[in-house]
């Protein structure tokens, strides 16, 4: 199994412990991520508001690279990958759209053809890996039965029709992964698939923050100990706001986030360091070592 | 937004719905207003503000290009796709919206801060700039490769070539000459 890595603008600038933890989980399972040369923008959501074509320019572009590679791209932002698929989708069904970027991108000696896949890490997991395989590699427990709350996002899942990765509505993927490492199991709560607000951040950040508030008030209420994210804005929204969010509303309590492979690579055995635990926000997160059963 | 209002069946203006209908891949008109998509909505229902996108497809079709384009709410869709998911008819509220806000960018009208975000992009490839700073950060706190370095350089005439640039004021703000 082998992808090319596009990390996107948010994860190398704030989230290095996302990235770290992707690389040491990937890496125990087998999977091989090559590093995407001349990285740069996605597309972005917000460019794509602005201006279609240019979004469909610069998401062509790091299409066009991978495919020089002849690698599907293995994405960990949900935005990035919402960009991507949307626009290589698109491209694949509108020729005239594909000969007009084309035209564009012959000035740079670059060409989108439509030949390779965009993945989210998850789907990386879930498919291509299989539950199976990654069970074998969730050795160490966690002490007490631990109920998290995974949260997808919402470019992960919608819209389906492009995205096609699990329903909508009530995604699974990752509730089977965490379900998979021995004392945790995740639970429901009523913010599951609502946004968390991080697109209107820089529009209208009481927006935004109201929506954050909505999933973390919720997953406290579910008894949820910790959120479990895989999108550098989803953890913007729920990890590093949530300071913000706690002052606003007087909230007596923190909800922990982690990025999904730092709780997988906790059971893999991999340190606070090596994961990059230490960066998320919530510092509770930290505490989750002190969960785990360790071997004599 | 004024939601209530009185319009003249002489006044109804297609124009609005005309500038973009024709790229959609599905009938905005079979929308019939039964307002699954609102009641969907995470802003609507709790983002504190009176956002709608029942109302935005009603405002289109009423042809009131003004209450539309000049108007706060059509930049706080979150575009979490949860309407469209839902929408009995298949109309697609965040497809509409993206080419409203489209229209309104030609128009110079666009959150503030996203001129900047723009402007960002087309110097650092990237929203945000990833340098030596950031580099020595991921090697030693992280034991992370250096970021292979974006390239700004075809990102930036990218933009020059289709005018991305213009449409952001993007020589201007960073005060850049030819």
């Amino acid at each position: 199994m082998k992808y090319t890595l596009f990390l996107g603008c948010t994860i190398p600038e704030k989230m290095n412990g996302y990235e770290a933890s992707t690389r040491v989980v990937a890496s125990e399972l087998g999977v091989e991520l090559i590093d995407l040369p001349d990285s740069g923008c996605c597309g972005s959501p917000i460019i794509r508001s602005i201006d279609e074509h240019y979004y469909t320019l610069l998401a062509a572009r790091v299409l066009a690279t991978a495919e020089n590679m002849g690698l599907d791209i293995c994405a960990l932002c949900n935005g990035c990958v919402g960009s991507l698929i949307h626009a290589n989708d698109a491209l694949k069904k509108d020729d005239t759209l594909k000969e007009y970027v084309n035209n564009v991108l012959s000035d740079f000696d670059l060409e989108y053809k439509g030949t390779i896949e965009v993945k989210h890490f998850l789907k990386v997991l879930y498919e291509d890996v299989g539950l199976a395989r990654i069970k074998e590699h969730l050795k160490i427990p966690f002490k007490d039965d631990l109920k998290v709350g995974a949260y997808y996002g919402c470019h992960m899942l919608r819209p389906y029709e492009i995205m096609h990765h699990g329903d909508p509505e009530r995604p699974v993927q990752m509730d089977e992964i965490i379900n998979m490492i021995p004392g945790i199991s995740a639970g429901d709560y009523q913010g599951k698939i609502s946004c968390c607000g991080a697109p209107v951040l820089s529009v209208n950040p009481d927006v935004a923050w109201r929506l954050t508030h909505r999933i973390i008030s919720t997953a406290h209420a579910a008894d949820l100990r910790a959120l479990i994210t895989i999108c550098p804005f989803c953890s913007l929204s729920l990890d590093l706001n949530q300071i913000k969010v706690k002052e606003l509303w007087n909230l007596d309590y923190e909800i922990p986030v982690l990025h999904l492979p730092q709780l997988m690579g906790l059971s893999m055995g991999f340190g606070v360091r090596e994961l990059g635990l230490f960066e998320n926000r919530v510092k509770s997160a930290m505490k989750f070592t002190q969960f785990l059963l360790k071997s004599e | 937004m004024t939601t209530e209002k009185v319009v003249r069946l002489s006044d109804v203006d297609l124009r609005l719905a005309e500038e973009f209908i024709e790229d959609l891949t599905f009938d905005l008109f079979a929308c019939y207003q039964c307002g699954t998509c609102t009641g969907s909505c995470p802003v609507a229902r709790f983002g504190g503000e009176e956002f709608s996108p029942r109302n935005i497809i009603r405002l289109i079709m009423m042809g009131d290009r003004d209450a539309v384009l000049h108007n706060s709410l059509i930049w706080l869709c979150t575009s979490c796709y949860v309407c469209e998911e839902r929408c009995p008819q298949d109309v697609k509220p965040p497809e509409i919206i993206v080419k409203l806000r489209n229209i309104a960018s030609k128009e110079d009208i666009l959150p503030d801060a996203w001129p900047d975000i723009a402007a960002n992009i087309l110097t650092f490839g990237l929203m945000n700039e990833v340098g030596e700073y950031e580099n020595k950060i991921r090697q030693t706190r992280f034991k992370l490769p250096e970021l292979p370095t974006p390239d700004s350089d075809t990102i930036k005439k990218l933009a020059e070539k289709i005018k991305f640039d213009v449409l952001v004021h993007f020589k201007e703000k960073s005060g850049e000459k030819e």
